[in-house]
């Protein structure tokens, strides 16, 4: 563990001096994020001009929702994206080879290697823009129920983390998975509606097997909401064996690599 | 047989080689966009207790929804970061090899790109005529469909000329994917790609005429859900081919700017320099 | 120590017939076919070792390398590697293990070298004491010792492959797979690569398993060598046993108002051809000499002669 670490301390260090090269990126980055925020903000904001509530919820409380998934994001695309974006190319390009020599876990290697320096300050913002949703809100917020959101949104990113890869793995069967990304790609707006507008069987999908609603509507749902145990239990139940699930697929996807590659 | 259909065919190929891409993305994608749009929408109609937001029904909204993905598809078509992509992966040496121009030869990708496209839009367009009776289809007839999608395609020149205009960015910055990116949140806002434009305010809604945002997405969808008049068609093809106009006065002007930076560019930046000049042959 | 016994390993790969009718056909339905990479091979390599393994593009070298390595799963067939089996991939024998492909970057790219180096360090958990002998020492015989502080990608080929081996050899692995190390540098830095494998070998003891496309290598470190040919072993045997393989042949060189040739004359024979070629040609020189390694191995990887 304290290897693991030690080994990420070195990825930020390298990640920061890297990205001191390309400072026009950088700014062009954080422009794009905060249009990507702004963008988000506005279309509740519009949609409050036609109707109080939505999904139950009010203006205010919909901003602490689209604050929390703009965290959740901000976060996986400061620590995972980039590592993300470039794995299911290193599959299949062959570039796992030197990963697995490694007495070092390439899952590990390969999700966290590249720290997204330039998207750092983004993150700043995003969590700007949350502690700002939060210190708006009218009614009392004890400390407690902050601490619970925060943890419950870092699991959300796990939630989205694994989704993700999900949708990276069957690159080892299929060999491109462009297909898939795309499609994970726009199943994140699942992430960004509240999950109550979801019923019947696409509430299961988006609930259990895709929890894209897992992410973010949930833990806002338990901090604004009165805390209710069956929603955490669903919560940990299904984050739990995701995360299991993706273990299980990532180990059967190396399996293939090793026996297909050349 | 002519270059151009090589190219397209060999595009095609690339749509089509490997199936469980091309299956996600043809039915995968599209799905899940109109189911999630159909609840959010369902949800704020029946909390309403309304029939009728901002002159759509709950059907014609989900009617919308369900050309937006693909109309902005058959608009983008597969252009996203293309020259800097492949100058930065080495491919773009390929085009200034071949006799004829990156541009022409980029314009054919683009088009079989969104040919393909529309061909999807048919197929779901059938498809949900045949087979789904209280499909939302049932409020597009055939002439709609078809100035709607001719509107796209003029709608297509105007985001192509933006696109290009963010692609001879990659002059000066090393990475422009995320300017890409950006155009496309610009549009699909603005453009009424993420909520019809008749839900902003009046004053939005009256600034915007004057961009050529509204006129990419939300009239093209408009016409094929037979919701625009004549007038409003021929004005909006009207200003866009003002807009192309203004665009391609820009383009010339970065071009030649950019030929002055040229000379202050170090050697690892060559390669990207050469990208510039296919594009003196067109302009 | 090495042991393979009847080691196999198969591959599949989906046909896809040309033209835009074969792309959409492969929507529906695809046809498999199925290669043999090794077929069947037995191997036994003492500790202090070092072969090398030979044969054209494809014929699975490093199909072998890389099953050794862990990195593919073979079809059937068993590998021990100093006790380990290597696909099994323990953390125990991936720390005694070096892979070094000439042909892929395992440095990273935008960093110096001593950064990358720092990160091996602590994957590998090698203590202070020997990194720091092994950096010295490394850089002291590979000549790099300037080029550590540069970012990797600013690195002549050259240069960038000795970073490769340097970072490959940190940890000190008694197992080392090289594959074609050699490949794409020029003679002095092919040189200076051989030197530097020689030393090292003397030094460490290490098992290594070499191929590569360049005799020179082969000839000047493996004493022992394997000919591989479409997944099968054709030789396995001393280097300098190699030439006995041809019994009794020697080489003609001719060379002609047209063109030069070669021709591999039994002994025996030796009188008549010579006797032919004269007859036939307007020969302007004519050489009768022993087969070098080269022209006998070139033989067997063409026709596949098997040893007598």
């Amino acid at each position: 563990m304290k290897r693991y670490l030690k080994l990420y301390v070195y990825f930020l260090r390298f990640s920061f001096s890297k990205a001191m090269e390309f400072r026009v990126d950088f700014t062009f980055k954080i422009v794009m994020d905060i249009l990507y925020y702004t963008v988000n903000i506005l279309f509740f904001k519009v949609l409050f001009l036609h109707t109080p509530l939505l999904a139950g919820w009010t203006e205010e409380q919909m901003m602490i929702f689209v604050s929390s998934y703009i965290l959740v994001d901000a976060i996986s695309m400061t620590v995972l994206s980039s590592n993300l974006w470039w794995l299911p190319f290193h599959i299949n390009r062959g570039d796992l080879d030197y990963h697995l020599i490694r007495p070092v876990s390439p899952l590990f290697f390969l999700s966290l290697r590249e720290f997204s320096a330039s998207s750092f300050m983004n993150l700043l913002i995003a969590i700007g823009i949350f502690a700002y949703s939060l210190l708006s809100y009218s009614q009392d917020i004890s400390a407690w129920n902050v601490l619970l959101l925060i943890l419950l949104l870092i699991n959300g990113t796990l939630i989205y983390y694994c989704c993700q890869m999900l949708m990276i793995l069957p690159v080892f069967w299929t060999q491109s998975t462009k297909g898939f990304m795309d499609l994970f790609y726009s199943m994140g707006i699942a992430m960004e509606r509240p999950d109550k507008i979801f019923k019947g069987w696409l509430r299961i999908v988006f609930t259990i097997f895709l929890p894209f609603a897992l992410i973010a509507s949930f833990p806002v749902r338990l901090f604004i909401e009165a805390f209710h145990w069956p929603t955490f239990f669903h919560l940990t139940a299904v984050s739990v064996s995701l995360w299991i699930i993706m273990l299980y697929f990532w180990r059967r996807g190396l399996r293939t690599y090793s026996s297909a590659s050349s | 047989m002519k270059w151009w259909k090589h190219v397209a065919a060999l595009e095609l190929r690339k749509i089509l080689a490997y199936r469980s891409d091309f299956w996600v993305t043809f039915l995968g994608q599209i799905l899940i966009q109109i189911l999630v749009a159909r609840a959010f929408w369902q949800m704020i109609y029946d909390s309403q207790g309304v029939t009728t937001m901002k002159g759509y029904t709950l059907e014609m909204m989900n009617l919308n929804y369900l050309i937006i993905p693909i109309g902005t598809r058959i608009l983008t078509g597969e252009n996203i970061g293309f020259l800097a992509r492949e100058v930065y992966d080495g491919t773009f040496t390929r085009y200034l090899l071949y006799p004829l121009s990156v541009f022409q030869y980029k314009t054919i990708t683009y088009l079989t790109y969104s040919m393909f496209y529309v061909f999807q839009l048919i197929l779901i367009y059938c498809l949900f005529r045949t087979f789904i009776s209280s499909s939302p289809f049932m409020l597009a007839d055939v002439g709609n469909l078809i100035s709607g999608v001719l509107f796209f395609f003029v709608a297509a020149a105007v985001y192509g000329m933006m696109a290009i205009l963010i692609e001879m960015i990659s002059l000066w910055a090393d990475n422009i994917w995320s300017l890409a990116v950006m155009l496309r949140f610009f549009v699909s806002f603005f453009g009424g790609g993420f909520i019809p434009l008749t839900f902003l305010p009046a004053w939005a809604q009256e600034t915007l005429l004057w961009t050529p945002f509204p006129y990419l997405i939300s009239l093209p969808v408009r016409t094929i859900m037979g919701l625009s008049n004549f007038a409003e068609v021929s004005k909006g093809v009207l200003i866009l081919f003002i807009w192309i106009l203004f665009f391609w006065g820009v383009v010339k002007m970065m071009l030649k700017k950019g030929s002055i930076d040229i000379r202050v560019l170090e050697y690892e930046t060559l390669p990207k320099t050469l990208c510039l000049f296919p594009a003196f042959f067109v302009l | 120590m090495i042991q393979v016994k009847d080691l196999k390993k198969n591959f599949t790969s989906h046909v896809k017939e040309p033209g835009l009718k074969g792309s959409i056909k492969s929507l529906f339905s695809r046809e498999t076919r199925t290669k043999e990479a090794l077929k069947s091979v037995n191997l036994e390599i003492q500790q202090g070792e070092i072969i090398g393994l030979i044969g054209a593009n494809g014929a699975g070298k490093t199909t072998l390398i890389k099953i050794l390595a862990g990195i593919v799963h073979p079809t059937s067939g068993e590998a021990s590697v100093m006790g380990f089996v290597p696909w099994e991939r323990s953390n125990e024998y991936r720390r005694q293990m070096a892979l070094i492909m000439g042909q892929k970057n395992q440095v990273w790219w935008d960093l110096p070298a001593l950064d990358s180096f720092i990160l091996l360090k602590e994957i590998y958990q090698i203590p202070d004491a020997q990194y720091k002998y092994n950096v010295e020492f490394l850089a002291e015989t590979l000549m790099v010792k300037d080029q550590l502080k540069t970012q990797v990608r600013k690195l002549s080929l050259g240069e960038r492959m000795k970073i490769e081996l340097m970072a490959a050899l940190l940890h000190n692995p008694k197992v080392i797979f090289l594959d074609e190390p050699t490949i794409g540098l020029d003679i002095s830095a092919q040189k200076a690569v051989r030197v530097f494998l020689r030393q090292y070998q003397k030094e460490f003891k290490p098992i290594t398993i070499l191929t590569s496309h360049y005799m020179e290598d082969i000839k000047e470190l493996c004493p022992r060598i394997v000919i591989i040919k479409e997944g099968e072993f054709v030789y396995d045997g001393s280097l300098k046993n190699v030439q006995r393989m041809m019994g009794d042949e020697k080489v003609l060189s001719v060379t002609t108002q047209e063109k030069t040739f070669k021709v591999n004359v039994p002994r025996m024979e030796l009188a008549k051809k010579t006797h032919q070629i004269f007859e036939e040609n307007e020969v302007l020189d004519l050489n009768i000499h022993d087969p070098s390694i080269e022209d006998i191995i070139e033989s067997i990887m063409r026709s596949g002669v098997t040893p007598t």
